[in-house]
């Protein structure tokens, strides 16, 4: 199997975790249900029909974090547009937590041939139908091609370059210096965004690779990873 | 078909809050570990928002329509177009360019004593909260000054008691910034357009009001906003493509402290980088339309021989 390797960047990113309501916070990294979003909109597939094609089943979604992981909150004034009654005040601050300087490496592959072949046209010369955000359309990202490298099946290893689901965690070993972190995110949604599927994904947040056994893993180039789908 | 745009857009502001939390005393936005100064795409959108609706008399959707003491809510608003988002987009311009959630009575909910007469409405329609999502093909990033802010913290007398009956005037404390040069990238996405309907005139509207609705904010913690650079890059048809992050291409160059910065004249502005970056993209590029402050200085020229660029006039 082959792997399209890029990385997606931005000032700021925000996807939002699905238990917080009034105060959203933000998971450490894009979930994969996310990175599906993302690659949506470079093809320009519509909003409403890319998960019947970028989905869980037909993506395979590897994620390095590349710079450490970094959280702001303030909160943004909004004109509250949407209450069910009929007379309501007028603003709505909403405190909001933010990634800063968010950087990720994507290790994707699609299994419909063409598609893949197209995504990574696309990639390489920067081109994309919609605009690519983390999270929010506001928060503006940008992208770059790495490479396209091909997938080696390993039985173990020692370690891993990328965030690992706990499910392909056979033991972990804690190395002092590192911040590990675990967060129960969405890996699967269906056409009605509604979560098929949730895993405890572990990562270290400087983008250090982790230290353990692990299984399911994958050697790319000189990295190791691990899929989320 | 429209041409997909990138702006670059600069302004900064001398003894104000250029945008203050609301939640944090109202301080302005810092960024802790840069010492940079943030400011939300909201504040950008409703400086051109208002100046749209204030100044050129154009119809906004998300405004304050008060009724007695209070503000109307999102579906009223919507009930005033007939609840038809056909119409809301025809009318409001910052919805064709900023998108917005639509706010729609729903058909069949079951509230007590509601009779909607909304017409169900087609396929964008999220069935769940019954509400219309246009994604805005205009999308500013947070805004970010080019160098460290100094914050301080000012009192000032206010003109009455802050109770009955009491004898002295109240005492204002606010949070500012000597000074803060921001910048703003956006984008244009020509293909989010068809969904709202963008006009290349609504897009005219854009580039005058980014200028003049800053040089016109005028209430106290805003005057004092100034326009400085506005870049317009204006890519050729069907590339796809855009630069990205136009706000890390452009440096500021002083011999201060970048916290003591004061005012245009402590400071030249580095472009160069700026203008590489669009002469590698030169093929992609139909024209770079710009407009410059006089106080404003550049390392160089805004121009090339590689690509046109356009001064906007007439703004």
């Amino acid at each position: 199997m082959e792997v399209l390797v890029f990385d997606v960047w931005g000032d700021f990113g925000h996807f939002r975790k699905f238990y917080t309501t009034t105060s959203p916070l933000t998971f450490s990294i894009p979930p994969p249900t996310a990175v599906f979003g993302i690659i949506g909109a470079i093809l320009g597939i519509d909003k409403k029909d890319y998960l019947k094609i970028i989905n869980a089943e037909t993506t395979k979604v590897a994620i390095e974090i590349v710079k450490p992981v970094k959280k702001i909150r303030f909160t943004i004034n909004y004109i509250d547009t949407k209450v069910s009654f009929s007379r309501i005040k007028n603003r709505t601050p909403i405190r909001t937590e933010f990634l800063k300087d968010a950087h990720y490496r994507l290790y994707i592959n699609l299994n419909e041939e063409n598609l893949f072949r197209e995504l990574k046209d696309r990639i390489k010369e920067r081109k994309t139908y919609y605009t690519v955000s983390l999270g929010l359309a506001n928060l503006i990202a940008n992208f770059k091609y790495i490479g396209q490298y091909q997938v080696e099946p390993l039985d173990a290893s020692n370690y891993v370059n990328t965030v690992i689901s706990s499910e392909n965690i056979e033991n972990i070993e804690m190395v002092e210096g590192k911040r590990y972190f675990k967060e129960k995110m969405p890996v699967d949604i269906d056409e009605n965004r509604v979560v098929k599927s949730y895993k405890d994904i572990v990562m270290e947040l400087q983008g250090k690779p982790i230290e353990g056994s692990f299984k399911n893993v994958f050697k790319v180039e000189d990295k190791v990873i691990s899929f989320l789908t | 078909m429209l041409n997909r745009r990138e702006y670059l857009f600069l302004y900064d502001v001398s003894f104000g809050n250029p945008n203050g939390d609301p939640n944090d005393e109202n301080k302005p936005r810092i960024d802790e570990e840069t010492g940079r100064n943030i400011i939300t795409d909201v504040r950008l959108k409703r400086t051109v928002r208002d100046y749209l609706y204030d100044f050129k008399g154009m119809e906004i959707f998300v405004r304050e329509i008060k009724e007695g003491e209070y503000v109307i809510d999102g579906k009223k608003r919507a009930s005033m177009f007939g609840n038809n988002p056909e119409n809301i987009i025809n009318s409001c311009i910052d919805i064709r360019l900023f998108g917005g959630v639509i706010p729609l009575e729903k058909k069949n909910n079951n509230k007590k004593g509601k009779k909607e007469e909304t017409k169900e409405e087609e396929t964008t329609e999220d069935t769940k909260s019954g509400s219309i999502k246009f994604t805005g093909p205009v999308q500013f990033n947070m805004g970010q000054s080019l160098h460290k802010v100094k914050l301080e913290y000012i009192k000032g007398t206010g003109a009455f008691a802050s109770k009955k009956e009491k004898t002295t005037k109240t005492f204002r404390e606010e949070w500012i910034l000597p000074y803060s040069l921001i910048a703003f990238h956006g984008v244009f996405n020509e293909n989010a357009s068809k969904h709202t309907k963008t006009t290349e005139k609504d897009l005219e509207h854009l580039r005058e009001v980014l200028w003049y609705g800053t040089k016109n904010l005028i209430t106290r913690s805003k005057m004092e906003h100034i326009p400085r650079l506005l870049i317009e890059i204006v890519y050729k048809p069907n590339t796809y493509f855009h630069i990205g992050e136009l706000h890390r291409y452009v440096k500021i160059e002083t011999n201060i402290p970048e916290e003591h910065i004061r005012s245009t004249d402590d400071f030249i502005l580095n472009i160069d980088r700026l203008i590489e970056v669009i002469e590698e993209e030169k093929d992609k590029i139909e024209k770079v339309n710009y407009k410059v402050d006089r106080n404003l200085r550049l390392s160089r020229d805004l121009k090339s021989d590689l690509v046109e660029f356009q001064e906007i006039k007439g703004i």
